[in-house]
């Protein structure tokens, strides 16, 4: 399986303003030397909860939010999204789906329309041929071809984030940014989703870049997950791997944190609050919650280092794993 | 071509009686004083003479042609009543009222302004003008004012501020002062010097009026547009490899115009109070041009010829109140929270 | 539990009747509520299960909302009875409410400590500090004072839902109703407030009327529950034995649709079609175009009928045994 996405070191900072001439005064460190990998067909997740960076990771992958320093490299080729024209093109190999249904859709144009849009840009068609595209795209995501003359507002959150997929869908892309998709819907809404992607990614050998703050969603898709801290991974893995031995306290307590059936296992409470991304704790990012805190933590930061080559197993902890009883 | 939403507003606005009927009173009167050529004047409208046609109402013909002694517009009252004239003709149409604004008429043993009579419904103004035909001709020159003004404005304004939110950063900043810097210039004294300067006609007027009103409404595009841009949808055109042209003209600004089309009905009141008040103080059209704001101060002059006066200030009372329920319907129907949802 | 329920619904039915629509939103809804029990309503959007918790305050949709149909009875006491000042009474202080969203349910322009005594305020009693400084301490706030001077905007998600917990405990209610209080927050700050919530149930006895879509909360969390589909109740039972067994094919498909945080790869499965639309819904049993066991007789609508001691449903595919 060979890598289509490649990005490393990514950092995308936010200035905070203040004072009387509005001079910039500290930084937002929203994504904080992050690199990932995608290979083709392979369906990664990045899991954490409000704050850590995911999104705007997200944004960044896709030129949406400007970078402070990283690098892209998307089938080998080096991402310039200063350069308008070669961009374009390359757009149509990485698309991105958003979380709220209701947000994403022009409420002025009808379903057509939408979809059409996309297709006639890249001269995926022309317009006589447009409307069996668009029928096309609309039976592979189950929806009604006669949908095409309606406009989103007459239509349910799970069919609004169909057409946004089928939208994605249209223009062939190679990898497709999920940020946050099926959040918002209901749980049978969301396995009728989720079923979809996974179809749509064995017809299309399509990639997946799969944002989530919700671990059992992660688990039950992915190939490798990748668990974000205020704004750094803190351990990436294969699916499997990760959730047979975690070996970050963060990801211990994130897993332990959710609710199950079984009554008999209580959730873990993790206390305290995620700091504040404009004063980080010095040392380990997550020193402050930590039930397994010593000094080294609060003294020097851990670096990401593999703690299973075979299975591509990394995390970054001073004691990785070491606290599993 | 109107969205299902625009569909919805337009039943919305009819189902406002007051507004629906405002609406409908004022687009006959518009029609009517962009008519007023043909529907009140003092000259015919047909003439059969010798067996031929003239349209006096339409176009100008020379005494010449009917047997007078100069090349310049008979006086058609004058020929209509001279026999040698009405020999030879087989066919005169006059025009519903048939009294023009510039026409001066004089009684034996009167000076004007002579009171509301059954020739002179309202009566006539200081110089002798029939005040019917003037008020009427002056609402064709207020509202074709207010309406090129408004168009003028919104235009310009939407580009401005449209630019000015979609591109934001150093250029909304430096634009924005230079806004603030030229909306505080006396716009009155700028008008009353071009007007020295080229002249008071029609169009310089508009256009120096134009050259300050778009302010108001580039705010108002600059705010939706700052907003808009963030919307989701606009980041998927963005990541779909649109130009910024497109998502301008087609994302953005359709879904922008609800402020404009609010403003449109106030626009248009501010243009007519804004040209009646510049001919009150004598800065605005030139005479002899048919104007609210130049019967009004006259009517102030000849406050014991009270019929000036009052038509005037009725005139434009009732056509800034028709004007009003218009905007009133209009800001309800496009108000987001009137939902039935 | 023997003791006389503290809320009882009874064939409950709301609706909208406005000049342009009238509809059936929820339809002979009954369930009951004892005292110092977790009681999770559980269902998906449009099953009605916020209106209807909305109804217990008398509060309905707005517009042209109201009851159409049943009885609610507080303590004995039909709901009818309640207006003027018993129903100001009733709301906020008898039985208070946590909303979803803590951000928008606090104004932003007051500081905590004003919105907190207006709680006192707002039915006629006088503010008691210490009571609030009591409460603040138990919600998780090791430092009142800084609090109570702080605006909204100045505290996190979970803190903010501590305060609305904190503002529906403090006129010491007997019934708390807690829509989605979780939703909007992270899931280990989701951990902590339920943990809250459980604990200030033990120790205040008061019942708690938990809304949410999540099952697992309610496994984890609630005495009872009650599984509400397109207006209707479907199933409902004390929570172990419901989970171990559930008897619903809409509860069932709703388990199985549940992607398991210790699951395996790709085990869940979706239930078929959508929800209907309230002016789309069916006479019969409602779920019966997306069940794939329906009888002829769904065509029907199934009664509730109880299977045993505290577990009961309305499907025929159970109700026609012994």
């Amino acid at each position: 399986m060979k890598t289509l996405l490649k990005a490393n070191n990514i950092r995308t900072y936010f200035e905070v303003r203040g004072g009387f001439f509005q001079k910039v005064q500290n930084h937002v460190k929203a994504v904080d030397d992050v690199s990932i990998e995608v290979g083709t067909g392979e369906i990664v997740s990045i899991v954490g909860e409000s704050g850590c960076g995911k999104s705007t990771l997200g944004l960044s992958l896709m030129g949406l939010q400007p970078m402070n320093g990283g690098e892209i490299y998307f089938d080998n080729h080096k991402l310039d999204f200063k350069n308008k024209s070669a961009i374009k093109s390359m757009r149509r190999d990485f698309q991105i789906i958003f979380q709220d249904p209701y947000a994403s859709l022009n409420p002025r144009l009808t379903i057509f329309e939408l979809l059409a849009e996309p297709l006639l840009l890249h001269n995926i068609c022309n317009k006589d041929n447009a409307k069996e595209h668009v029928r096309e795209l609309l039976l592979k995501v189950d929806l009604q071809p006669e949908m095409m003359e309606r406009f989103p507002h007459s239509f349910s959150g799970g069919q609004r984030q169909r057409i946004a997929i089928a939208r994605a869908l249209g223009i062939k892309p190679k990898l497709i940014i999920c940020d946050e998709i099926v959040s918002a819907l209901d749980v049978s809404v969301q396995a009728q989703i989720l079923e979809l992607l996974l179809k749509l990614k064995k017809e299309m050998n399509l990639s997946l870049l799969f944002i989530s703050h919700d671990l059992a969603v992660v688990r039950a898709i992915s190939d490798r997950v990748y668990v974000m801290y205020l704004g750094k991974v803190v351990e990436h893995a294969n699916s499997e791997t990760l959730f047979k031995g975690v070996k970050h306290p963060y990801t211990e307590a994130l897993l332990n944190s959710i609710p199950t059936l079984d009554r008999s296992i209580k959730p873990s409470i993790l206390e305290g609050e995620v700091p504040s991304p404009i004063n980080r704790p010095k040392g380990c990012n997550f020193s402050t919650r930590c039930p397994y805190v010593v000094s080294k933590c609060k003294d020097e930061e851990p670096k990401l280092e593999s703690v299973n080559s075979e299975e591509r197993h990394i995390t970054s902890c001073h004691y990785p794993g070491k606290f599993n009883s | 071509m109107f969205s299902e939403l625009t569909k919805e507003r337009i039943q919305k606005f009819k189902s406002y009686k007051r507004a629906y009927f405002s609406l409908n009173a004022l687009l006959i009167m518009v029609l009517i004083s962009f008519c007023s050529n043909w529907l009140i004047t003092e000259k015919p409208l047909l003439i059969v003479y010798d067996q031929q046609w003239y349209f006096p109402s339409s176009k100008f013909y020379p005494a010449t042609e009917f047997g007078g002694k100069y090349k310049t517009e008979p006086n058609y009252e004058k020929l209509l009543k001279d026999d040698t004239f009405c020999k030879k003709v087989n066919f005169t149409l006059k025009a519903p009222y048939p009294y023009g604004p510039f026409r001066a008429y004089f009684e034996e043993d009167d000076s004007p302004p002579y009171a509301p009579s059954s020739e002179h419904w309202l009566g006539t103004d200081e110089e002798g003008r029939d005040l019917l035909a003037r008020l009427i001709h002056g609402f064709k020159n207020c509202m074709m004012f207010a309406l090129f003004l408004t168009i003028l404005s919104v235009i310009l304004g939407i580009l401005i501020g449209g630019i000015q939110g979609y591109v934001g950063g150093k250029m909304d900043f430096i634009f924005q002062r230079g806004i603030e810097v030229w909306s505080s210039l006396p716009f009155l004294y700028v008008v009353i010097v071009i007007g020295n300067i080229y002249g008071r006609s029609f169009w310089m007027l508009i256009i120096v009026m134009t050259v300050f009103s778009w302010i108001g409404l580039s705010y108002y595009m600059r705010g939706e547009f700052y907003k808009t841009k963030n919307y989701t949808y606009i980041k998927v055109a963005k990541a779909l490899g649109m130009n910024n042209s497109r998502i301008f003209l087609k994302h953005i600004l359709p879904n922008s115009l609800t402020p404009v089309i609010t403003m449109l009905p106030f626009s248009i009141m501010g243009g007519i109070t804004a040209l009646t008040s510049l001919d009150f103080l004598g800065f605005g059209l030139m005479p002899p041009a048919a104007s609210w704001g130049e019967s009004l101060s006259q009517g102030l002059k000849n406050i014991y010829a009270p019929w000036i006066a009052i038509s005037t200030v009725a005139a434009m009372f009732f056509t800034l109140l028709l004007t009003a329920f218009v905007g009133e319907g209009v800001r309800e129907a496009f108000d987001p929270k009137g939902g039935d949802n | 539990m023997e003791a006389s329920p503290l809320l009882e619904i009874k064939n409950l039915s709301l609706g909208i009747k406005t000049k342009k629509t009238e509809l059936t939103l929820t339809e002979g809804v009954s369930f009951n509520i004892h005292p110092g029990e977790i009681y999770g309503l559980v269902g998906e959007s449009g099953c009605g299960k916020t209106i209807t918790a909305f109804s217990i305050l008398k509060l309905y949709p707005e517009p042209g909302g109201s009851q159409l149909n049943g009885d609610i009875f507080f303590e004995g006491k039909n709901h009818k009875d309640l207006t003027g000042k018993n129903l100001h009474d009733f709301r906020g202080k008898t039985c208070s409410m946590i909303f979803q969203e803590p951000g928008s349910a606090l104004n932003p322009l007051i500081q905590i400590k004003r919105q907190l005594r207006e709680c006192f305020q707002l039915h006629s009693l006088k503010t008691d500090d210490d009571e609030i400084i009591k409460i603040l301490k138990r919600v998780g706030f090791p430092d009142p004072n800084r609090i109570l001077n702080a605006y909204p905007h100045e505290l996190s998600g979970g803190m903010m839902q501590r305060i609305m917990i904190a503002m529906a405990l403090l006129l010491k209610p007997k019934l708390i109703i807690a829509d989605e209080p979780t939703t909007a927050l992270d899931v280990t700050v989701q951990a902590q407030i339920m943990n809250l919530i459980e604990e200030l149930r033990s120790e205040h006895g008061v019942s708690i009327l938990l809304i949410t879509h999540n099952l697992n909360l309610i496994a984890q969390y609630a005495d009872r529950v009650g599984v509400m589909y397109a207006g209707r109740m479907v199933e409902e039972g004390k929570v172990e034995p419901f989970f171990n067994k559930p008897r619903h094919p809409y509860t069932k498909g709703l388990l199985a649709a549940l992607p398991q945080s210790h699951g395996k790869h790709f085990d869940f499965k979706s239930i078929p079609g959508q929800v209907p639309l309230p002016r789309d819904f069916p006479e019969g049993c409602r779920f019966a175009e997306r069940c794939s066991e329906s009888l002829e007789q769904c065509s029907k609508r199934p009664d509730m009928k109880w299977i045993d001691d505290q577990h009961r449903v309305s499907c025929f595919l159970h109700t026609d045994k012994p």
